[in-house]
């Protein structure tokens, strides 16, 4: 029978009384409370017992600290003599608890309680939470500002879209706890000052828990879908962040142990985490570059690879819907094909091309890009994203710009040709169908039958 | 909390202090407040020690002796004119009750 457990807690900090509710109802069910965390909250198993509990926070404490302050001790006697016993500590956080039916409450004072209670959030949590909201605010511009840049990327790529409502989610969040926050200091002061009455805090703690879950949903479609090395970052990124928790956290835990002072520990703290985390970025670029020289990061493996003028050069074979050979007589067979496609529920990106080798130089080259557009409302935006999809590379006077084109040859609702600065036509061409876009390059110009079997078959693939 | 906060006292405030008019030992303090109100008024531990705090940084009361964990403290001038202040108050509200109920709470 295990005589400890751990268990993942969501209060808020400053969620006193649920806190107290939930540590009451363990010790029911026997289980004391021996360390709190931000997340992981260890128990130990007790005689199952009837107990009052009282969390308080103690505004001079800090994490860092190698043990209780003066002040923390005195306080302590205090509640001894009182009759309650301390439970944990964990920062500004303290939790006492009796056995006593009917004990004196620990704060019997609500303007006192009140004040107590911001000045510990004041210097614990509410920076910590208007940090991460500022992050949160930060990256969801971050993607709003991607998905104005290359919408079609934006939709299509799943660690971008679904970035978005995570960050979003995190950001609700902590704006939500900030505001609850801040709406129960101004009622509590408000009644305290007028009745003397203090206010129970009670966070919504499932409401933020399921907010949660949904950011981490999200943020887990996020990699799920993605190319390899993407997921490889992500999930390096996981793993260094979980090493870097644990190497600071035993780092201050043996500090603590030595009775270092509050500053000695906290610089190592902060210093170790930031080299740490230099470490972490040198250590994924270097595993990215092996990953990618070596190949064991490609979602694709060549099926072979050949010389040319120096240069080792790769042969795919991906299955790709149109082909050169379906658009002109060649008896050319040493192709290269390639197919990479990137889709969310919102939208499908696929590149192909189909290349001879180097140095068959007199045979065509095929590209083509088909956009998928899965909700309706985001064709526009797609489409005119496509359209533009030349002009960032030049200034104005001297952008590449697709003209409209007659349609009825591809068999398309709509097809553009892409003219060069200053007025010559290029073998690029754009069509359009509802819900689907696609882009196509020839060598030449193509004729009438290749355009309507080109049309056919993008329509469809 | 800075002196402004102390403009009106709590029954806590006044107790406190009403108490450290002699000096006495914080721990000390919620039994004597409890037996001077017959119990009517509690002081919980962890307000009498935010509230010694307080009132220490506000110049209301001064730290006399430390004996271990033990913390002895005795009222300041400031903390007797917050006192009386406090006192001049609560009769103004029973003398302006009395004056429009005549004392008789009707």
């Amino acid at each position: 029978m295990k005589n400890t457990k751990r268990r993942l807690e969501t209060f808020a900090f400053f969620d006193h009384t649920g806190i107290q509710a939930h540590l009451e109802a363990m010790a029911a069910k026997g289980w004391m409370v021996e360390q709190p965390g931000t997340y992981l909250w260890r128990y130990r198993r007790v005689q199952p017992q009837t107990l009052r509990f009282a969390v308080t926070y103690f505004p001079t404490a800090s994490e860092f600290d190698p043990g209780p302050t003066e002040g923390q001790q005195t306080y302590q006697a205090y509640c001894q003599a009182a009759g309650w016993r301390l439970a944990a500590r964990w920062g500004q956080m303290q939790i006492f608890y009796t056995a006593a039916q009917d004990p004196v409450p620990l704060e019997t004072d609500a303007r006192t309680q009140v004040d107590t209670v911001h000045r510990a959030m004041r210097r614990s949590s509410l920076p910590g939470m208007t940090a991460v909201a500022a992050l949160g605010l930060f990256q969801a511009c971050f993607q709003l500002w991607r998905f104005w840049e290359d919408p079609v990327d934006f939709l299509s790529t799943p660690s971008s879209l679904y970035a978005l409502p995570t960050w979003l989610l995190f950001l609700g969040v902590e704006l939500y706890e900030l505001l609850f926050y801040f709406r129960w200091h101004r009622k509590a002061k408000a009644l305290a000052e007028a009745t003397g009455e203090f206010l129970p805090i009670r966070t919504h703690r499932r409401l933020s828990l399921l907010l949660v879950v949904i950011a981490l949903l999200f943020f887990l479609s996020a990699f799920l879908g993605n190319a390899r090395i993407t997921l490889f970052a992500a999930l390096f990124w996981l793993a260094a962040f979980a090493v870097i928790l644990l190497l600071t956290g035993s780092a201050r835990s043996a500090l603590k142990g030595m009775r270092a002072p509050r500053t000695v520990t906290r610089a190592v703290t902060i210093g170790m985490s930031a080299v740490l985390a230099v470490a972490m970025v040198a250590g994924m670029t270097v595993l990215i570059f092996r990953g990618v020289r070596s190949g064991w990061l490609e979602d694709r493996k060549p099926v072979e690879t050949y010389e040319y003028m120096g240069m080792t050069w790769e042969v795919y074979q991906d299955d790709i819907p149109l082909r050169v050979e379906a658009l002109t007589d060649t008896d050319y067979t040493q192709w290269s094909t390639e197919a990479r496609s990137s889709e969310t529920v919102l939208a499908a990106f696929r590149e192909y091309t189909q290349r001879p080798r180097m140095g068959a130089r007199e045979e065509p080259d095929l590209e083509y890009d088909i956009v998928e557009v899965k909700a309706p409302f985001l064709y526009g935006i797609c489409k005119n994203s496509m359209l533009e999809r030349y002009w960032f590379n030049d200034p104005v006077e001297y952008r590449s710009t697709y003209r409209p084109i007659d349609a009825a040859p591809w068999g398309a609702a709509e097809a553009y040709q892409l003219y060069r600065y200053p007025d010559s036509p290029s073998e690029r061409y754009l069509l359009c169908w509802p819900g689907r876009i696609a882009e196509i390059r020839f060598d030449e110009a193509p004729t009438a039958a290749q355009m309507a079997l080109a049309g056919e078959i993008l329509k469809t693939a | 909390m800075a002196r402004e906060k102390f403009q009106t006292l709590t029954e806590q405030m006044f107790y406190i202090l009403l108490c450290l008019r002699r000096e006495c030992c914080g721990a000390d303090i919620m039994a004597h407040v409890a037996e001077l109100t017959q119990g009517r008024v509690a002081v919980g531990p962890g307000t009498l020690y935010n509230l010694l705090e307080s009132f220490v940084q506000a110049g209301y009361i001064a730290e006399t002796r430390v004996e271990g964990r033990r913390r002895s403290y005795l009222i300041t001038q400031a903390g007797q004119t917050a006192l009386e202040e406090e006192y001049r108050r609560l009769k103004t509200l029973a003398a302006d009750y009395e004056t429009l109920t005549g004392g008789t709470g009707t």
